[in-house]
């Protein structure tokens, strides 16, 4: 699900719908919190509770879930990159760490 | 319409206890909650406001704004306007990872905002840190390699 549609599951919800939604959010991310070292299992924990939602509350928190279990796991290759440093034409590759030092990655944006 | 509160990025709450070294990185992407897209509450309170980028040159651009305007001291790399990073870590709208010496994934943090957990992702640098201090005494010991080390324990 690409960000535009994920962004929409979201949005588009009114205040009320919006409100259960965030209730719902924390209460996972308490339980999660609980379950220490679990955190791979959101999408477990979420189908255990079998939740009395609406469909627009389930259609948003399974988009938020779908989104968390994205991305390389633990144990899998790293995805290789080669981008530009701000401010100066460096480039880092990543896989050029492989071997020498782990490497901890921060990603995000400003808004 | 209003949007759910981003308690992330704009605060500067997630960057806080990052720790300051050589070989971290914060890698920027596309905006989360650009005003041309799903705008936030707090990001217009606070006037964080940015267009999603048009070109790279205003990613980088607005990269800068955001480093200095948090103080960042990680050294910032830009993503591509493919967004083909942002894709394969699944990025939107935060996220934090840790690479470890061969290569492979040792942390896969949740997905921001509300399975973002910065003391877990702490607590796994500082256990990378001594695990890789170990292994280059073990390096020095036996003679092996450290990724082979690595990969063995």
């Amino acid at each position: 699900m690409d960000k535009a549609t994920s962004d929409e599951k979201v949005m588009f919800l009114t205040p009320d719908v919006r409100s259960e939604y965030r209730e719902v959010i924390s209460g996972l991310r308490s339980e999660l919190k609980a379950a220490a070292g679990s955190r791979n299992s959101i999408k477990t924990l979420w189908e255990s509770r079998n939740a009395e939602v609406s469909f627009e509350v389930r259609e948003a928190v399974e988009s938020v879930i779908g989104r968390d279990g994205m991305g390389p796991k633990v144990g899998q290759p790293a995805v290789d990159c080669d981008l530009k440093m701000m401010g100066s034409q460096e480039r880092v590759r990543l896989s050029s760490f492989k071997g020498k030092r782990p490497v901890p990655l921060i990603f995000g944006s400003y808004t | 319409m209003t949007s759910i509160p981003c308690p992330g990025w704009a605060s500067g709450r997630g960057l806080q206890p990052v720790p300051k070294r050589d070989g971290v990185f914060i890698v920027y992407v596309q905006e989360a909650h650009p005003i041309d897209g799903w705008q936030s509450d707090c990001n217009a309170t606070e006037g964080v406001l940015f267009q999603q980028h048009q070109d790279y040159c205003e990613q980088e651009a607005v990269a800068n704004t955001c480093s200095l305007d948090l103080r960042i001291g990680i050294p910032v790399l830009i993503e591509e306007m493919d967004n083909a990073i942002y894709e394969a870590y699944g990025t939107a709208p935060e996220r934090l990872y840790i690479v470890s010496v061969d290569g492979k994934m040792t942390c896969h943090g949740g997905a921001g905002p509300h399975f973002f957990d910065v003391d877990e992702w702490e607590h796994a640098i500082e256990t990378c840190l001594k695990n890789q201090a170990s292994l280059s005494k073990l390096q020095i010991s036996n003679g092996r390699g450290v990724r082979a080390a690595w990969i063995k324990r």
